[in-house]
């Protein structure tokens, strides 16, 4: 099994999910392979859930003030703060072998590639349905997915480093007066590779564990590629048409 | 559930098991005039969701658990993490929220 294999480098949050939704459109129409795709954002950005309501999860006036980008994904789930973090996005057609029909099974399959790259770098990782990838029963990954124009698209993030202080300056929060103690509990529950292993893990040395690692889950040859021009224009086209704009962010 | 007249009503609750759920329910002359169901649950197609939500604004409120039901099954909607019984108990209390004057 051949897959092509992205690394694009630091984007904006709308170029990046714009890049994403465009490698969907270009497997769909079979003008690609099946694609993994390695990338980071800069600036640092906060995305969200596709049902969930900007504005009661994101305090926008301090993502502003930090220069955070704000964006919200095609795929469901929760608010990400996206700062030290490798973040992946697979593209596979949905009657792909590698893809159950059942979508709990395939978050299953593919979030293997994230426990075999944490495997390699030192971390125990194990599934934690729904979405998530734990070690120690504390999250490192979070996953999510969606299924458009006969693919799957699944992108994750795997925490690097977290300051979830950081974090909860730039999210809301149901209860103000709870918040000391939700930032507690979020403590508790949420780890990074840095944290696990005692030193700090950069991107570049996850990029290399994180592709062998999904190599050997997906049983594929990864090979290495560049967007085409066509999905960067497409990318960009997307960006400014959906993921930039306040209609979309808004939406709920 | 006796339907309100008027006003809005939210409520919150984290599905044990499952992920967060809000739904707020506004109410005008005795119809839900808007619903709006959001929080950090999956759903596929997510499109056919916002899709299976349009189609019970304007609705009367003791019709909200047929029509969600149908509209899901008509949509094909698959939810993961908050249940369709989740979503008609959360807008049962929501529209137990309004504070009737």
């Amino acid at each position: 099994m051949r897959f092509r294999f992205l690394e694009t480098g630091a984007g904006t949050a709308a170029f990046n999910m714009g890049l994403d939704e465009a490698v969907l459109e270009s497997v769909a129409a079979g003008a690609a392979p099946p694609t993994l795709r390695f990338y980071r954002w800069e600036p640092r950005a906060v995305s969200i859930g596709y049902f969930q309501g900007l504005e009661e999860e994101v305090d926008l006036d301090a993502c502003a003030r930090a220069g955070v980008d704000v964006v919200r994904r095609a795929t469901g789930g929760g608010a990400v703060y996206h700062a030290a973090e490798l973040t992946y996005s697979i593209v596979v057609p949905e009657d792909h072998a590698l893809v159950p029909r059942d979508v709990l099974e395939s978050y299953w399959i593919l979030c293997r590639g994230v426990i075999e790259g944490l495997g390699r770098l030192g971390v125990k990782a194990d599934f934690a349905p729904l979405n998530d990838v734990i070690t120690g029963g504390r999250k490192v990954s979070g996953n999510a997915q969606t299924r458009k124009r006969g693919c799957v698209l699944q992108h994750g993030t795997v925490l690097l480093e977290v300051d979830v202080d950081e974090m909860f300056g730039l999210l809301k929060v149901p209860q103000e007066k709870l918040r000391g103690k939700l930032i507690e509990d979020v403590k508790q529950r949420v780890t990074s590779v840095s944290r696990e292993l005692g030193r700090t893990v950069g991107y570049a040395e996850s990029l290399a564990a994180f592709k062998e690692g999904f190599a050997i889950a997906l049983a594929a040859e990864l090979a290495p590629a560049e967007a085409t021009e066509r999905e960067l224009a497409r990318a960009a086209e997307i960006a400014a048409d959906k993921y930039a704009n306040p209609a979309w962010n808004r939406k709920r | 559930m006796t339907p309100p007249m008027s006003g809005t009503g939210r409520f919150v609750r984290k599905i044990p098991g499952g992920k967060l759920l809000k739904l707020d329910a506004e109410y005008a002359l005795g119809r839900l005039a808007r619903v709006s169901i959001r929080g950090d649950f999956f759903a596929h197609p997510e499109e056919a969701f916002d899709r299976v939500e349009a189609a019970l604004q304007g609705i009367d409120p003791v019709d909200f658990p047929r029509l969600l039901r149908e509209a899901v099954a008509r949509e094909g909607v698959i939810i993961y993490g908050v249940g369709v019984d989740d979503i008609v108990d959360a807008f049962e209390r929501a529209s137990d929220a309004i504070q009737v004057p």
